[in-house]
């Protein structure tokens, strides 16, 4: 506890470097107690750098140039590492990234929270077990006791970040640095999480460093709003008034993609198309009937129906989005329709042939109608191949004559340059990566495009501009995509259709502006609720 | 293929290699211009110190050493090398059969682990008490012992590798089943068996030497690098440089072998580097990483 | 829990089919008649035809297989051809010394290789890091016969703090058993050394470049309590493992070993007996080492739950 007087953190100047790379310069802000600022940047923009200074968690290699950084009234930048192992944990406390990975597998949940207690000597033994209950309540933590007795891997990703938000909690600190605390959660969690931080920090009057990568979060849970983009504060202001009346190109790209912004932009987009006459719906080009699949958990009771009684329609040139979140069998059903796993029942239909039950070279030849694109791109690239042999793989699979030729055409197709060709996939960045895979996909001329978690992994910059490629190659092409994700802000971006999955069901289906506009089912309105700046209603 | 150039880069590899070449250069040159017959005993001439005459000096029935070196050299380096060969392509073959055939997969690691709950050297003293000690069935139990482990490790290797994505990409490219496994999974698990391979020939050179170091081995009187230590035994107090140059024979095959494969594997034992932290600018690959099931 | 043992239990017991078939099968590998090859030219029918009735050579082999089964878990191990003694008599005095040896020589790597692996851990490139690379060297290129031979010479010969070779049982007092001992296990612990620090130094700079040691940094945990309340501990699933697993290894070099120290252990016993073809010894020493190592590594199997408790999830045989 400080004095009152001082400011809780005060960063004048920072600047930070690995050797001759300045990753951080010149950055300044200051936090007030139980104020709320957020550290906004893609990745590359320094904001985690930033974050670690403050914490003085940065690597060996990284040298802090220069800068002033005060938690209250001490300068802790020339600090050494003793004193500042005094203060994390007390006065300064974080609250990591990947919750899964965060917490050590081995101890149990409550002694983890109890190692902030006991490193510094808070309180006496008797008493705290009370601290560490209360500090889980605090976090949203409804049943202290029985989750405090268990291991990290029994809990849900969203127990795992409360637990996190906990231990950040139970010393009492006066700052909180916040990483990036929910993106690896569920949307709707994410927002009950947050939920949580934000009552906690205001109860007890905690400043809080919030870093993320998502404009929109920022701009609903922060009071200041500072974006940050090669290590350069390039706008600050109010948070609403950044998202308002932002004065930075940069700032303009990035609320351009925030949720409020696309549905002003769908509801243009639906107005357009209804102007140009509405097409006739064609016959649809891929359709699924009454799929369903259980997977036998090991050790559980029974089976789980990652797929339950689903039916769907894809019309050509049309986008139909699969949303929903992790669990729901979006992705099953995905894999299901494009052949890549079997269905224990039901029917799909490529242009009115049933190719259910197909099997050997007819599978294969199927291959040629419909291609699948994994969610992390690099994942799905062999490593060992270069662009064009990656690329070239289904024309050589098949037999296609002049592959070289037809190699060049798809790059130029995806925006990539020539000189590509010959570089290692493993050498890629994401959005290349991804490109590369949709050129693979596009190879041998399909007629439908499964895109799985496409963007999901790409920064919000990056996204934008694979999806304008996807919109321009459907028009170019007459492609029709069926794309599965759990962000709807790209889903907005992309889709006509919408159909929304919860626990392997469709709970709800309609254009996507009907979807996103007047939602009716019940978990749909939550999930919309739970976007941060997207309301249904205008 | 582009692997090699890597290879160039890691000096463990160049390093064992070199001790490679130098053993079998010598096991290939020295008889060809030794004067001398390694067997032939000249009791007059014995425990002589190294000398113009006898490089190495002699032994206690005065043997030429440097003669015996080059013997128990070539020795130990054939029974090594026609072990990691048979050892590889049964491994091979029982690995990939135990992950393509699924009814054998069970039934062959049952057999790979009872082998391998059998200490290598004993199972070798085993199998050698019951055939008798010569070169071929030494040769054989040492592919008994070696090849269990050989066959875990590429059946290991090409589950893992059959899950990642860019193999089920593949398929989905309609690249042809066979031609997955040969393009995209036969490379990834060969470079894991080449580091096992480089040690079933470094494990055999010590269990044939231990072998013939207790008498099991090779015959006598032919030499071995097992049976020149044996020998030296007896005079640790007086003539210990009869102790040297096998062992140190010996411990260079070895440390050979050993280089080469972990040159090949990533050299982990040469790393004392640090490992380089990501870069921030890898937040995409962490957000990639986490998205991930 | 419960499950995971039985199905560790189920895997053991296939194990202990395997090998035991595998022992018993060899006598069949024999060129020509076992019995006769073991007797030699002069012996006569009579003696070949009780030999072959000793040795289940009379049935076919399934049958010769089960009678033996049985007669082990009766605790019968057969009959010495050459001591004329029950082996199990014999296998009982000699154990002792070649276990301790193997003991002693995993406490002698433990005691030195973790404590250096954690220093290289923490600081790579470091004096640690360079020492234990070197005794890794050291260890993978040098087998252990062969380091005996070196340190006999220098200690016990040149510097004379150890003897040359030789044995004392228990009774005559600890100092004086292990004196005879510390040779062999230092040299068949550097081998170990090698291979348990190599393991130990990789699996804790795997574990402490994972998240949740910067989150314990940021609690403000001491580095001590970083490197070994989290770090060492949750790297111990991966030494365990290669701690019981190379068990084996010692168990078999202490055999090779104990030839040269002339102490009365496995060792000696079954390099005479394969000389002499003195099979049932040789059959019920492999059976009787493979097996302590077998059920070593099961018990430390069912400690694994307690090291990481994810464990108890994945209950299936292992690989």
């Amino acid at each position: 506890m400080t004095a009152d007087r001082h400011p809780a953190l005060v960063v004048r100047g920072l600047a930070v470097s690995y050797g001759a790379e300045r990753v951080v310069t010149d950055v300044s802000f200051a936090l007030q107690p139980g104020e709320v600022v957020a550290l906004v940047g893609e990745s590359g923009s320094g904001k985690s750098t930033t974050a670690n200074a403050v914490l003085g968690l940065l690597p060996a290699d990284a040298r802090v140039r220069a800068g002033e950084i005060r938690l209250g009234g001490d300068d802790v930048r020339g600090w050494d590492e003793r004193r500042m192992r005094a203060i994390r944990g007390t006065r300064l406390a974080y609250v990591p990234q990947d919750p899964a990975a965060s917490l050590d597998p081995v101890r149990r949940v409550r002694q983890q929270i109890a190692e902030v207690l006991t490193v510094h000597g808070i309180g006496t033994r008797a008493d705290r077990p009370a601290r560490v209950a209360a500090a889980l309540r605090a976090a949203g933590i409804a049943d202290p006791d029985a989750i405090g007795a268990r291991f990290p891997h029994e809990l849900s990703g969203g127990l795992q970040q409360r637990v996190l938000i906990a231990q950040a909690l139970v010393g009492e600190p006066d700052v909180i640095v916040a990483d990036e605390p929910t993106s690896a959660l569920d949307v709707t969690v994410q927002k009950e999480v947050l939920d949580n931080l934000a009552r906690a920090t205001a109860e007890r009057n905690v400043a809080m460093l919030l870093i993320t990568h998502d404009l929109a979060v920022a701009v609903e849970r922060a009071d200041r709003v500072l974006v940050l983009r090669g290590g350069v504060i390039v706008e600050e202001g109010p948070a609403l008034r950044v998202l308002r009346e932002p004065e930075d190109p940069y700032t303009r790209t990035l609320v351009a993609a925030t949720p409020a912004a696309i549905a002003v932009s769908l509801r243009e987009r639906e107005r357009e198309r209804e102007r140009e006459g509405g097409e006739s719906p064609a016959a649809p080009v891929l359709s699924a009937a009454g799929l369903s699949k259980r997977f036998r958990m090991r050790g559980a009771s029974g089976a789980v129906h990652a797929v339950d009684d689903v039916s769907l329609a894809l019309a050509p040139r049309r986008t139909l989005a699969l949303v929903g979140e992790s669990g729901s069998g979006k992705t099953t059903t995905a894999r299901i329709v494009s052949r890549l796993e079997r269905a224990d029942s039901g029917v799909i239909t490529l242009d009115g042939q049933d190719i259910t039950g197909l099997g050997g070279k007819a599978l294969r030849e199927l291959r040629r109608r419909i291609q699948y694109v994994h969610q992390s791109p690099r994942s799905a690239l062999d490593p060992r191949y270069t662009v064009a042999e990656a690329i070239g793989e289904p024309l050589r699979a098949f037999g296609v004559p002049d592959r070289a030729g037809r190699v060049r055409e798809l790059l130029d197709r995806v925006a990539l340059p020539a000189a590509l060709a010959d570089r290692s996939t493993a050498r890629l960045s994401g959005g290349q990566a991804q490109r590369v895979s949709i050129a693979r996909a596009l190879a041998l001329s399909p007629s439908v495009l499964v895109l799985d978690e496409a963007v999901s992994a790409l920064d919000v910059s990056v996204q934008a501009r694979i999806l304008d490629l996807l919109a321009q190659l459907q028009r170019d092409l007459g492609l029709a995509y069926l794309f599965v994700s759990h962000d709807l802000s790209v889903v907005a971006q992309i889709a006509d259709e919408v159909a929304v999955m919860q626990g392997g069901r469709i709970v709800e289906s309609g254009t996507a502006l009907q979807v996103f506009e007047h939602p009716r089912h019940d978990y749909t309105v939550r999930l919309l609720d739970a976007v941060p700046g997207f309301s249904p209603v205008a | 293929m582009r692997a090699l150039a890597g290879l160039r880069e890691r000096p463990a590899v160049i390093v064992g290699l070199a001790l490679l070449v130098a053993c079998a250069a010598v096991a290939l040159i020295v008889p060809f211009v030794s004067p001398y017959d390694p067997n032939a005993a000249a009791v007059q001439e014995r425990m002589q110190a190294p000398s113009a005459a006898h490089p190495l000096g002699t032994d206690d029935f005065g043997r030429d050493v440097l003669a015996r070196l080059a013997v128990g050299i070539g020795m130990s380096m054939q029974v090594a090398f026609a072990t990691a060969a048979v050892a590889l392509v049964l491994g091979l073959l029982l690995g990939l059969l135990a992950v393509f055939v699924r009814p054998l997969d069970q039934l062959i690691m049952r057999i790979c682990d009872g082998l391998l709950a059998i200490p290598g050297v004993l199972l070798a003293l085993a199998v050698v008490a019951a055939t008798g000690a010569s070169t071929a069935s030494l040769i054989a139990c040492l592919v008994l012992v070696e090849t269990p482990a050989v066959a875990r490790l590429v059946r290991s290797s090409a589950l893992s590798v059959r899950e990642r994505r860019y193999v089920e990409a593949a398929a989905a490219a309609g690249v042809r089943p066979a031609a997955v496994v040969v393009r995209h999974v036969l490379p990834s698990v060969l470079v894991p068996v080449a580091v096992q391979i480089s040690a079933v020939f470094g494990s055999a050179i010590v269990i044939e030497a231990a072998l013939s170091f207790l008498g099991a081995g090779i015959p006598a009187p032919t030499a071995s690098l097992g049976n020149m230590l044996s020998d030296a035994k007896a005079f640790v107090n007086t003539g210990w440089c009869l102790m040297l140059f096998p062992g140190a024979a010996l411990a260079a095959l070895v440390l050979g072998a050993n280089l080469i494969g972990d040159g090949v594997g990533g050299g982990a034992l040469f790393r004392l580097r640090t490992r380089p932290r990501p870069l921030p600018g890898d937040a995409e690959l962490e957000r990639e990483r986490m998205l991930l099931p | 829990m419960l499950r995971y043992g039985l199905a560790r239990l189920l895997a053991l017991l296939q194990v202990i089919v395997v090998m035991s078939i595998v022992v018993y099968a060899l006598i069949y590998a024999m060129p020509g008649d076992p019995a006769t090859v073991i007797l030699g030219d002069d012996a006569t029918p009579e003696q070949i035809a009780e030999l072959r009735a000793q040795l289940g050579l009379d049935q076919p082999a399934w049958l010769g297989y089960l009678d033996w089964v049985s007669a082990v878990l009766r605790g019968d191990l057969g009959y010495s051809i050459f001591l004329r003694a029950p082996v199990a008599e014999v296998l009982g005095e000699r154990i002792v010394p070649t276990v301790s040896i193997a003991l002693l020589a995993s406490f002698v790597s433990v005691i030195v290789a973790i404590p250096l692996a954690l220093a290289a851990a923490r600081r790579q490139g470091g004096a640690a890091d360079v020492s234990l690379t070197v005794v890794a060297m050291l260890g993978i290129a040098v087998p252990g016969f062969l380091l005996s031979l070196l340190l006999v010479r220098v200690f016990a010969v040149q510097l004379g703090w150890f003897p040359v070779a030789g044995y004392a049982s228990p009774d005559e007092g600890p100092w004086t058993f292990l004196r005879y001992l510390v040779l062999p296990a230092v040299a068949l612990g550097v081998v170990q050394v090698s291979v348990l620090g190599r393991i130990t130094r990789s699996s804790v700079v795997d574990v402490l470049s994972s998240s949740f040691i910067t989150v314990a940094r940021a609690k403000g945990v001491s580095p001590a309590g970083v490197l070994y309340g989290h770090g060492l501990r949750n790297a111990l699933v991966p030494i365990v493992t290669v701690l019981a697993g190379s068990f084996g290894s010692l168990l078999a070099g202490a055999v090779v070993v104990e030839t040269i120290f002339n102490i009365p252990g496995v060792g000696q016993l079954i390099v005479t007996a394969i000389s002499r073809r003195d099979y049932p010894v040789i059959q019920s020493t492999v059976l009787v080492i493979a097996l302590i190592f077998v059920v070593l590594n099961f018990v430390v199997d069912l400690l694994y739950p307690l090291l990481d408790p994810r464990i108890r999830l994945t209950a299936g045989a292992r690989a």
